[in-house]
């Protein structure tokens, strides 16, 4: 077998972008991802042992309980390393556990999305103070991202955040893709959408609704959140128990994706179903290899049944040593008579291709469907292809 | 973007290795019961059959085990169901776990691991556990396997192989399988793979001697399809128990900041009308607050960024060591 080398114009990188599609249905405090329903398990209510809606991180114990048949779970050992796992906290870590004892955690760990709701007036609340930067930062692409402003003070009004993890949608949500509606009963009373792709969700349905055309909210792509602060009503002189209690709300952006793990119970608002539509970013990086053939090269094998089958190819004996002597190809060129024998041409047949590293390491391997007939006057350029 | 660079000497860099485990149970109502056959895919081959934790036809199933069974060459009979394939399943397990002899033979699975004569088990059945259950390798001394032999239970386990393990297979490390952890030494039962995750068992010994139906083990070489044999491994199962474990290797840099360095800051806030903001007046000490390590390569490009859970005072009284740990 031979080496050929790749030179710098046969290698190239490049970086595919994927954009996966999701979509999330709120309905009655349940959460529901790629339309998928609740499948009730032998042991589980809802398989993969997570509810519905969630993402399970290591998808372990899919229909198992301790009781039935046993958890599959993680442990580490407290060394010198220090290693422990996150639900640990350092102090438990210093009091609670030896050296030697078995530290464990659980499976499964799940994501999903999640919802706050800040009234007007309510000043704790962490998780907005903590994207102040980041609101202020992306004033650039809309004023309505302004932390305080003639618009609002984030710190005091009314608003909603929902929080996506980033296993939902990869490096970054694509801009103009985001696609949030209100349904009343099924009847849609309002849609949201980032039509100028710079992160204002501005209410684009109904026609003529009330808020058409406003910006109820903003975007953070890459973070994952929309801040959604859209007060006026949806629908008209109709109150519903969107905090899970007394007073009834008026339907408004600020009660959207209400029963998102945000502790309002199930059946407080029976009519109100939620649908979220995005794509999500997901790069690969692909690294393109083109192996040449060229004319009048490759055309041997180290293949044994290359040669013309019976000869003596080497003498293996502990007392001598012998010489290889030299071997017949094997003549496979096919003769264009009946019973007549072709002249013989330099014939092999590329049935893969090898990638070594510098050390001459095989580092990867591509087959070819079925194998390429190569004769000195054939070139060929095999492209090979590796994603990340 | 740093401005001061330090170059870390290598007694500032140290490589760790943590194990990180996972404690495994397959019970007999995963293998067989729960699901029926949903769980049991057989192929039109007809040489292993797979198990499911779930119904494989749903997505949510993890293939757990792959189950065979296979014998010796010098066993087979032409009359024998699936003779050729019971043999390509013994001959293609054994030249990957066990090797081949300097003469060029493939060896059989040795009962004691020595390959100086002794007694081989040459009917076995294979139990290939997923890589996902066994990550990097089944932990020595934690594996357990329960099964109903007629009327009483076994419990098949690798007793003392913490310290009592062979190396001389090219895939890697192997214990032996006991019945007892008082068992002699050559009455081992099978042996299991640690890096490849998997277990071999002989069938000669009547441990898999079923009940209801009653069957004898023996009758799997001459009667019964591979599939048939591997299904009553799964209906005498109890309950099977190891750890797997994951090796995670890390590199620690320790990043020692002195009482006279990095006491200044780049960051455009830290000027205030051309002045320090930190300084009231000219005498005072210069102050500033650590939040991030960037490590950069000989090239001062940036590699890795480690970010502190909180800003660090530093002053001309005080000297820090930051530990970055990098997990592979």
């Amino acid at each position: 077998m031979s080496f050929r080398k790749f030179n710098k114009n046969d290698i190239f990188y490049n970086v595919i972008e994927t954009n996966p599609y999701v979509n999330i249905a709120i309905y009655d405090s349940q959460i529901y991802r790629q339309s998928r329903p609740q499948i009730a398990g032998a042991f589980v209510s809802s398989v993969p042992n997570a509810p519905t809606g969630f993402i399970s991180m290591y998808e372990m114990n899919v229909d198992r309980t301790s009781g039935s048949t046993g958890l599959i779970y993680p442990f580490v050992t407290k060394d010198g390393t220090l290693s422990n796992f996150r639900t640990i906290s350092t102090t438990e870590f210093n009091s609670d556990f030896a050296y030697g004892d078995v530290i464990s955690s659980s499976y499964p760990l799940t994501a999903a999305i999640s919802r706050e709701h800040f009234q007007e007036g309510v000043t704790s609340r962490p998780h907005i103070s903590a994207l102040r930067n980041t609101l202020n930062y992306n004033k650039y692409l809309s004023k309505h991202y302004a932390y305080s402003s003639s618009l609002g003070d984030k710190t005091t009004q009314a608003l909603t955040l929902i929080s996506l993890p980033s296993i939902f949608y990869g490096s970054t949500i694509k801009k103009g893709t985001v696609d949030l509606k209100f349904y009343i009963s099924g009847t849609l009373i309002g849609q949201l959408q980032d039509k100028n792709k710079n992160g204002e969700l501005i209410q684009v349905a109904p026609l003529g609704s009330t808020g058409s055309g406003s910006v109820a909210g903003v975007a953070l792509y890459k973070e994952g959140f929309f801040v959604l602060t859209g007060s006026w009503p949806l629908e008209v002189d109709h109150g519903r128990s969107y905090l899970g209690g007394a007073p009834d709300q008026t339907a408004s952006w600020l009660y959207y994706a209400v029963g998102a793990q945000d502790d309002i119970p199930a059946g407080s608002i029976p009519s109100s179903s939620y649908s979220m539509d995005f794509r999500g970013t997901n790069p690969i990086p692909t690294v393109t290899m083109l192996a040449h053939a060229p004319k009048g090269e490759v055309n041997f094998s180290a293949n044994p049944t290359f040669v013309e089958y019976g000869q003596v190819q080497a003498i293996n004996s502990s007392s001598m040593w012998v010489l290889e002597p030299d071997l017949i190809i094997k003549n496979t060129t096919k003769s264009p008579y009946v019973s007549g024998t072709a002249d013989f041409q330099k014939t092999t047949y590329i049935s893969k291709v090898g990638i070594y590293d510098e050390d001459r390491n095989l580092i990867g391997i591509a087959s070819v469907s079925k194998p390429v007939k190569k004769t000195e006057e054939r070139d060929f350029t095999f492209k090979l292809k590796m994603d990340f | 973007m740093a401005t001061v660079f330090k170059n870390l000497l290598s007694s500032d860099i140290a490589t760790t290795r943590t194990l990180l485990n996972e404690a495994i149970p397959i019970t007999g109502t995963i293998i067989s019961g729960t699901y029926g056959v949903q769980n049991i895919k057989n192929y039109a081959h007809g040489m292993f059959e797979s198990v499911y934790d779930y119904p494989y036809l749903s997505s949510s199933a993890n293939h757990i085990i792959d189950l065979t069974y296979g014998y010796a060459p010098e066993v087979s009979s032409s009359a024998y169901v699936q003779n050729d394939k019971k043999v390509n399943i013994y001959n293609q397990m054994s030249q990957v776990l066990v090797g081949y002899s300097p003469a060029g033979q493939i060896r059989q699975f040795d009962q004691d691991g020595s390959f100086t004569g002794g007694t081989k088990h040459k009917e076995c059945v294979f139990v290939n556990y997923a890589r996902l259950l066994t990550k990097d390798e089944i932990k020595k001394g934690s594996y357990s396997l329960v099964v109903n032999s007629g009327s009483s239970q076994v419990t098949v386990s690798d007793y003392g192989a913490q310290n009592e393990y062979r190396v001389n297979s090219p895939s890697g490390e192997y214990g032996i399988l006991y019945t007892s952890s008082l068992a002699a030494a050559g009455t081992g039962v099978g042996l299991l793979y640690y890096q490849a995750g998997i277990a071999v068992l002989t069938s000669s010994v009547g441990i898999f001697s079923g009940s209801s139906p009653a069957w004898d083990p023996s009758e799997w070489k001459s009667t019964y399809q591979i599939s048939g044999a591997a299904d009553c491994v799964r209906q005498v199962w109890e309950n099977n128990n190891f750890n797997n474990t994951t090796e995670l290797n890390s590199t620690i840099y320790f990043c020692r900041v002195n009482n006279n360095e990095f006491n200044y800051s780049s960051n455009p806030t830290y000027l205030s009308g051309s002045k320090i903001a930190t300084k009231n007046v000219s005498s005072d000490p210069s102050v500033s607050y650590i939040t991030t390590v960037g490590l950069y390569s000989a090239d001062n490009e940036l590699l890795a960024v480690a970010k502190l859970s909180e800003p660090l005072r530093k002053d001309q009284t005080n000297e820090l060591t930051l530990r970055v740990r990098l997990d592979y």
